[in-house]
C-alpha cells in the first residue's frame, strides 16, 4: 500500500514539475547566421548548443539560419557563437580556428565548397 | 650603445617576424570531380613544397595543413592515377585544388541498398516503431524481453517451471497477435509457445508494433495486433558486432553479427547466438528450479542482391536448436523421466528455416514494384512435463506475391497479390490424468494431425490526399481446405485535425486456427486432465478457427512545452470474438476444459500515454492501461484469469553528454483473477484475486568511443516474487493425498527476485 501511494505521488509530481517548469526564467529568441553545409553540420552545431542556458537550437542547412532560444542571464550571444566556433563553424561574431576546421568531414567543408542539398539533409531533419 | 640597441632590436624583430612567417600554416583541400561534376575528396594525396623535403598528405576529408617554408612558394600536389598539379602560393591561408584523373575509366559509384520491395509500412496504419536505441534500454536478451518500455505489450510467464514467456496485447494471449519476421511467418504454429525466445535481441534492427488489425497484405491471422521484427541486414548494420551478457545466476549469452559486402551487387550477414543457463537455482526453497537450465544455438545467414537497376533479391537460412530442462532439483532425465521419483521437464526444439525474396522496382517509377516472398519452415518440438508429453512436428511453406502501383496519381495507391500457405502438423499428446474427447471415456494418449492448404488473394487500396486525410481499405479472400472461405475486410482511416493532432480509426476482421496445446502449454505443467468438449467440426482439434472483429480509436496530440517536444496519446480497442476456442480452468481445478465459444467473449482496452522530454536528454514516458476481458465460461461470464485489469508504467531515460545512459522503469500491476481452486485441499487453495504489485528495473550504459559499450543493470529491484508459485509443489504426483492438486500454471507475478546483469557491446562500423 505504502509503495502504491509513493508511486502515485511520484506520478503526479513528475506531471506537475514539468508543467511548473514552463513558467521559468525569461528567454530570448535569436536568429544567427551560422556557416555550414549539410545534415552532419546540423548535428554538430545543434549538439554543441546542448548547453546550459540554451533551451532550443535549430539550424537550417539551406538558409544557414540558426534559431536559438536562450536565457540571457546564463549565456550571451557571443558565448553561443564561441561554442559554435569551437566545433568548427564560423559565425559573423566568431571565426573557427583552421586546425578545427581542417578536421571536419569533407561534406562539411563549407569554406571550400557548397554541399547543401545533399540527400542526408532531409534524413537528419526528419 | 644606441646603435647596438637598435641592432639587437632589429635582430629580434626580424627573428620574430621570420618566426611568425614560419609558424604560419597553409590549409588546403584536394578534390576531384565525379561523373556528376560534384566534388569528391581525395584521401592520401601528397603535398610537398617544391625544392624541399617538407610535405604532408591529405586526411580522410581531403584536407591538409602544411607549415610555410621560407623561400618556398610552389606547392606540388600529386596522387596516383591523377595528374600532378603545381601551384604558386602567395599570402593566402587556404587553397582548393582539383586534380584531374589520368584514367579514362571512372569508378562506378555504388548506390545504397534499398530494403526489399512490398514491405513499406503504410503511415496510414498506426504503428509504433521500436528502434535499436529503445531496445538497448533493456539489454536482455530476446524478443520476449524487448517490450519492457512498451506499455502496449504485456509479458508474462505461462507457468512457474519452464520459464516460458508469452506476450499479450489488448489482454489477449500471445497468438492473437501476429508476430512476423520481415513480414513473413515468424512466431506461429507450433512455435507459438517458445518462439519469441528464439529471436535474440541483438539480431533485431527494429520492431514495429501495430495495435488492432493490421494490413491484409500479410495474412488473415492478426486479431489483437501485429508485431513485425526487422532483423539486421547487410548494408544497414555494423561490419562486426559482438555482444556478451552474463547475469548473477550465470545465464550467459554471446552474440556475433558479421556483415560483408562482396562486390557491388552482393552482400551478406551472419548472425550467431549462443546462450546457456548452466546452474540450478532454487531461491524460494520449493525444491523446484526457479528457471530451467539449458542452452540455445541459433544461426542465420542471409545474402542480399542488388543490381542497382531495380532488381533486388535475397536468400537466407536459419538453424536453431534449443534445449531446456528443469523441474525438481536434482532431476536426472536418465533415471527420473516418466517416473514419480522426481518431477522434471524437458523442451527440445529444432527449427530450420529457409527463405527467399525477389523484387523488381520499375526504373523511374518508385511507386511501382513487384515482389515475391517464399519461406519454408520445419519445426520439431519435443517436450514432457512430469508424466505428460507433447511432441509436435510442423512443416510449412508460405509464398506471397505482391504487386504495388498507383491509380493515375500517387494519391491513389494499391497493393494486390496472391498468397499460398501449406502447413502440416503432427502432434502427440499424453496426459497422465487423461484426455477426454467430446464426452468419450478418457484416454492417456492421442494424436492431432492436420494439413492446411490455403491459397488466397488480396487487394489493398490506399488513398492519401497528401494533406491531412488518408484511408487504407483492404480485403482478402482465402480458401482454407479445412474451414472453407475466409473473408477478411480491414479499414484504417487517419485524419489530422491540426498538424499536431491526429485521429485514427480502424476496424477489421481476423481469423486464426488455434494450436490449443502449444498455446496453452502452461496447463501441461499441472495435474489437470485435458477435456475437449462441444466439438464444432471433425477437423483440427475439433474446433472451428477463432474469428474476431476488432475496432480501434486512437487520438494523439504532439506538443511543445518549454521548447521541448512531447506527445499525448489515448487509444481504445474493442475486440469481439465470433468464435473462439475457450480454455476453462474454473469449472473444476481437476481439468483444463477446451470448448467452442458459446456466448460472448470480448476485450476492451483503454490506454493513456504521455511522452515528454523533461530536460535536455531526459525522457519521460508514462502510461496507464485498463482492460476488461471477459468470456462466457461454463460458470458464466467471467473475467479472463491471470490478467491485470490495471497497469501503470513510468520509464525515465537520461543520457549525459559524455555518453552515460541511465534507464529506470517502474510498473504497477493491479490485481488479477485467479481461477477457482475451491476443490483443492484447504492448504492448496488460492485466494480469488492476486495482490497488486510493483516491478522496477534499472540499467546504466556507458559508450566508449564508437566501438565499445558496457552496461550494467538490475531487474526486479524490489525483489518482489511469488512466495509459493507452484500449487502443491511438495507432492507433484499426488502420492500422499487423495487427489492431485499440483499446478504450476497459476502464475501472476515474478518467480525469481532481484537479478543483476552485466554485458558489453563491441562494434566495428
Amino acid at each position: 500500500m505504502k509503495t502504491r501511494i509513493i508511486f502515485i505521488i511520484t506520478f503526479i509530481c513528475i506531471t506537475f514539475a514539468s508543467i511548473a517548469q514552463t513558467k521559468s526564467k525569461k528567454v530570448v529568441t535569436a536568429n544567427l547566421k551560422v556557416y555550414g553545409n549539410c545534415g552532419m553540420c546540423k548535428g554538430r552545431i545543434e549538439s554543441a548548443l546542448d548547453h546550459k542556458g540554451i533551451k532550443q537550437a535549430k539550424w537550417d542547412p539551406t538558409t544557414k539560419n540558426l534559431n536559438v532560444v536562450y536565457v540571457p542571464s546564463k549565456i550571451t550571444e557571443q558565448q553561443i557563437c564561441d561554442l559554435i566556433a569551437k566545433v568548427g563553424h564560423d559565425t559573423d561574431k566568431s571565426k573557427s580556428k583552421d586546425e578545427v576546421y581542417a578536421k571536419l568531414p569533407f561534406c562539411c567543408l563549407y569554406r571550400d565548397h557548397d554541399h547543401s542539398g545533399m540527400q542526408d539533409d532531409e534524413k537528419k531533419d526528419h | 650603445m644606441k646603435r647596438i640597441g637598435i641592432t639587437i632590436f632589429m635582430v629580434i624583430a626580424l627573428t620574430f617576424s621570420a618566426r611568425l612567417l614560419l609558424a604560419q600554416k597553409l590549409m588546403g583541400l584536394v578534390v576531384e570531380k565525379n561523373a556528376e561534376g560534384v566534388d569528391e575528396p581525395l584521401t592520401g594525396a601528397n603535398v610537398v613544397w617544391l625544392g624541399t623535403s617538407k610535405g604532408t598528405s591529405t586526411g580522410e576529408n581531403g584536407v591538409f595543413m602544411i607549415d610555410r617554408v621560407e623561400g618556398a612558394n610552389r606547392l606540388i600536389v600529386s596522387f596516383i592515377g591523377y595528374r600532378s598539379d603545381t601551384l604558386t602560393i602567395a599570402d593566402q591561408t587556404s587553397v582548393k585544388i582539383t586534380l584531374q584523373s589520368d584514367q579514362v575509366l571512372k569508378e562506378v559509384t555504388v548506390h545504397g541498398w534499398k530494403p526489399a520491395t512490398g514491405i513499406d509500412q503504410s503511415r496510414g496504419i498506426n504503428t509504433v516503431i521500436m528502434t535499436e536505441k529503445e531496445l538497448f534500454k533493456a539489454a536482455c536478451c530476446n524478443l520476449s524481453e524487448s517490450f519492457e518500455t512498451n506499455p502496449s505489450v504485456d509479458v508474462s510467464f505461462t507457468d512457474a517451471i519452464t520459464g516460458t514467456r508469452q506476450i499479450q496485447m489488448l489482454g489477449l494471449a500471445g497468438p492473437n497477435t501476429m508476430i512476423s519476421i520481415e513480414n513473413m511467418p515468424g512466431v506461429r504454429g507450433l512455435a507459438s509457445s517458445q518462439g519469441i525466445q528464439f529471436i535474440p535481441g541483438t539480431w533485431i534492427n527494429s520492431i514495429q508494433v501495430t495495435k488492432g488489425v493490421g494490413s491484409v497484405v500479410n495474412g488473415y491471422e492478426s486479431i489483437a495486433g501485429q508485431i513485425n521484427v526487422e532483423m539486421k541486414k547487410p548494408q544497414e548494420s555494423e561490419k562486426l558486432f559482438i555482444n556478451g551478457y552474463v547475469n548473477q545466476s550465470a545465464r550467459s549469452e554471446m552474440n556475433l553479427n558479421y556483415s560483408l559486402v562482396t562486390g557491388d551487387k552482393w552482400a551478406t550477414t551472419f548472425l550467431l547466438h549462443g546462450s546457456t543457463r548452466p546452474i540450478e537455482m532454487d531461491e524460494n526453497d520449493d525444491y523446484f528450479l526457479d528457471f530451467p537450465t539449458g542452452s540455445q544455438l541459433n544461426f542465420i545467414n542471409r545474402w542480399v542482391y542488388n543490381n542497382n537497376k531495380g532488381l533486388l533479391g535475397q536468400v537466407g537460412i536459419k538453424i536453431l536448436t534449443d534445449g531446456k530442462q528443469g523441474g525438481q532439483t536434482g532431476f536426472n532425465p536418465e533415471q527420473d523421466k516418466f517416473t514419480t521419483n522426481r518431477y522434471g521437464f524437458e523442451i527440445n526444439t529444432k527449427r530450420y528455416e529457409a527463405w527467399g525474396k525477389i523484387g523488381y522496382q520499375f526504373v523511374g517509377k518508385p511507386y511501382k514494384s513487384v515482389g515475391l516472398q517464399l519461406s519454408g519452415i520445419k519445426h520439431d518440438h519435443e517436450s514432457y512435463y512430469g508424466l505428460n508429453l507433447h511432441d509436435g512436428d510442423e512443416k510449412s511453406f508460405y509464398s506471397n506475391l505482391i504487386y504495388q502501383s498507383i491509380i493515375s496519381n500517387t494519391s491513389h495507391k494499391f497493393k494486390s497479390g496472391l498468397s499460398f500457405l501449406y502447413d502440416d502438423f503432427d502432434e502427440t499428446l499424453e496426459v497422465a490424468n487423461g484426455i477426454e474427447l467430446e464426452g468419450s471415456s478418457p484416454v492417456a494418449s492421442t494424436t492431432f494431425d492436420r494439413t492446411e492448404i490455403v491459397p488466397g488473394a488480396f487487394f489493398e487500396y490506399t488513398y492519401d490526399d497528401l494533406k491531412n486525410f488518408s484511408a487504407i481499405a483492404g480485403i482478402r479472400v482465402d480458401q482454407h481446405n479445412l474451414f472453407g472461405t475466409i473473408f477478411t475486410p480491414r479499414l484504417h482511416l487517419r485524419y489530422n485535425l491540426t498538424p499536431t493532432t491526429t485521429l485514427r480509426v480502424s476496424a477489421g476482421k481476423g481469423t486464426r486456427v488455434a494450436n490449443i496445446v502449444s498455446e496453452n502449454s502452461g496447463v501441461l505443467v499441472s495435474a489437470r486432465a485435458f477435456v475437449l468438449s462441444d466439438f464444432q467440426t471433425k477437423k483440427a482439434y475439433g474446433f472451428k478457427p477463432d474469428v474476431a472483429w476488432n475496432y480501434g480509436l486512437n487520438f494523439s496530440q504532439d506538443f511543445m512545452l518549454d521548447y521541448r517536444a512531447g506527445s499525448f496519446t489515448v487509444d481504445y480497442f474493442f475486440t469481439d470474438f465470433q468464435n473462439q476456442v475457450v480454455l476453462d480452468l474454473d469449472r473444476t481445478a481437476r481439468e483444463a476444459r477446451f470448448f467452442g465459444l458459446n456466448g460472448k467473449s470480448f476485450s476492451h482496452s483503454l490506454q493513456f500515454q504521455v511522452d515528454y522530454e523533461l530536460m535536455r536528454r531526459f525522457d519521460l514516458r508514462m502510461a496507464y492501461r485498463w482492460l476488461n476481458v471477459k468470456t462466457d465460461y461454463t460458470e458464466g461470464l467471467l473475467v479472463k484469469p491471470l490478467i491485470a485489469e490495471h497497469r501503470a508504467f513510468v520509464n525515465l531515460a537520461y543520457e549525459t553528454k559524455s555518453n552515460w545512459k541511465f534507464d529506470f522503469t517502474v510498473q504497477w500491476l493491479g490485481k488479477q483473477r485467479i481461477p477457482d481452486t475451491s476443490q483443492n485441499l484447504t492448504e492448496y487453495q488460492l485466494p480469488g484475486y492476486s495482490p497488486d504489485y510493483f516491478l522496477m528495473n534499472a540499467q546504466i550504459t556507458k559508450d566508449f568511443g564508437d566501438k565499445w559499450s558496457v552496461y550494467l543493470g538490475v531487474e526486479n529491484i524490489g525483489d518482489y516474487k511469488l512466495d509459493n508459485p507452484i500449487v502443491a509443489s511438495s507432492d507433484p504426483f499426488g502420492l500422499t493425498t487423495v487427489q492431485n492438486d499440483f499446478d504450476a500454471s497459476m502464475v501472476w507475478g515474478p518467480i525469481f527476485g532481484r537479478m543483476a546483469y552485466a554485458g558489453f557491446r563491441f562494434r566495428i562500423k
